[in-house]
């Protein structure tokens, strides 16, 4: 195999390097969380993933880093914000928890995303 | 007498960080590009824990590719220029065709997909590597270079040189190249279609250092007025490394012990092309291909008709 670094200059040299990007790229704004500004965007991303879904209501998150959608086939379709970009899941009426839509993201720390529904949330 | 050679990858990492935090200055300064601190920090940990899993577990690899070395090789080529040239052209071919079966085989994409997790396409993404590759045996690949006879340790050193060389391709920031560079060579206008998830760009362009390999066997698609995006078909929720590193492992083991599958299923969920299902309730490449196809050719004829 090939010679490799001495492992305490190698761990120096990794550990080092991804705190200094990390720090820099924090420091210089690039920590950020995507918001939607209105229905017709939130229709236009979810459409990326499923361009045949049927629309029929939308509904945006209060601080507008999620949306839920309600599509013809009876499903939902659920986008959110990862980071300064978005995630979508397609789910079933299953995931509505009360007034909330329930979706797993495995992240640290915020294990499930709970997308709320607006009061006079027709489509559910 | 094997020679010492050196792992290019971990001599590079120094030379990695300058040129990241230098595409963080120009991204800030041109615009072009993206960075995403928690996304970055995400590449950074997945390469870091690549290496790890290198030194940990690369000499099972290794080892066995040795044996086959010592006891099935048809010739010992020795390490001199030419046989480092030839065997560099090689083992780039070699790199294509893992390449492509990493895209195309499931196995061998639940060690691969990580890679393409990231829905940034920057700098730090080509340091966001498999944990899992010594466990996806992706490296039985080199066997048959083995058997002519180039060691080992030679196709280590140039598989590094290899990765090496595929990290500058990751940059938004650079365009198209002359001519005839872009013929010959990967190129970043090549690998931003490898990375991006639209339909049109989907399982293209795998080539490490040379293009021609997608050229020579069909899988070529040059970089078009489509924007690309970035990422996967079914984007990943989250920023934890161990996840990324283990979810289509998690999914393929969800899969094939789902109730009620015959065994050539669950076969095909774990060995077939990515985006199986028994039921059609995913789609692979082939059939993403087909749905855009047929939306197209619908507007195409409802163009038609609203012209009558």
């Amino acid at each position: 195999m090939g010679a490799t670094l001495d492992p305490t200059l190698l761990t120096a040299l990794v550990g080092g390097g991804v705190s200094l990007v990390v720090a820099i790229a924090h420091l210089t704004g690039h920590t950020t969380t995507a918001t939607i500004d209105d229905e017709a965007q939130a229709r236009a991303l979810y459409a990326v993933d499923a361009p045949d879904a049927q629309i029929t209501a939308v509904a945006v998150s209060p601080e507008r880093t999620a949306a839920v959608l309600a599509r013809a086939d009876g499903r939902l379709g659920v986008l959110f914000s990862h980071g300064d970009a978005w995630v979508t899941r397609t789910v079933t009426r299953a995931a509505v928890r009360g007034n909330f839509v329930q979706v797993g993201t495995g992240d640290l720390g915020v294990s499930t995303r709970q997308i709320p529904l607006p009061a006079d949330w027709s489509a559910g | 007498m094997t020679p010492d050679l050196p792992d290019v990858t971990e001599l590079a990492i120094p030379g990695f960080v300058a040129l990241v935090l230098l595409e963080l200055a120009l991204v800030r300064r041109t615009g072009r590009g993206r960075y995403e601190t928690r996304d970055a920090l995400t590449s950074l940990a997945m390469g870091a824990g690549s290496i790890a899993e290198g030194v940990l577990l690369g000499f099972l690899s290794y080892s066995v590719l040795m044996v086959v070395h010592r006891h099935f090789a048809l010739w010992q080529l020795g390490f001199t220029l030419p046989v480092f040239v030839i065997g560099f052209l090689l083992d780039d071919l070699r790199f294509y065709w893992y390449h492509r079966l990493a895209h195309e085989r499931r196995w061998l994409w639940a060690a691969h997909v990580i890679h393409h997790s990231s829905q940034h396409y920057n700098l730090s993404t080509a340091l966001r590597q498999t944990w899992t590759g010594t466990f996806a045996l992706g490296w039985l690949v080199r066997v048959p270079l083995v058997i002519l006879g180039f060691h080992p340790a030679m196709l280590v050193f140039l598989d590094g040189v290899n990765l090496v060389y595929q990290f500058w391709v990751h940059t938004e920031l650079i365009g198209r190249l002359p001519r005839p560079v872009e013929w010959l060579f990967n190129t970043p206008s090549h690998h931003r279609v490898h990375h991006a998830r639209n339909v049109r760009y989907l399982d293209a362009n795998y080539g490490g250092t040379l293009i021609i390999w997608d050229r020579l066997f069909g899988s070529f698609i040059p970089e078009g007025d489509e924007a690309c995006r970035y990422g996967l078909v079914k984007n990943v929720a989250t920023f934890n490394p161990v996840r990324i590193a283990l979810h289509e492992w998690a999914a393929i083991a969800r899969d094939i012990t789902m109730p009620g599958l015959t065994w050539g299923q669950r076969l095909r969920y774990a060995t077939g092309p990515p985006g199986y299902s028994h039921d059609g309730s995913r789609m692979t490449t082939a059939q993403l291909r087909d749905a855009a196809a047929s939306r197209e050719d619908s507007a195409i004829n409802t163009d038609v008709l609203h012209e009558v």
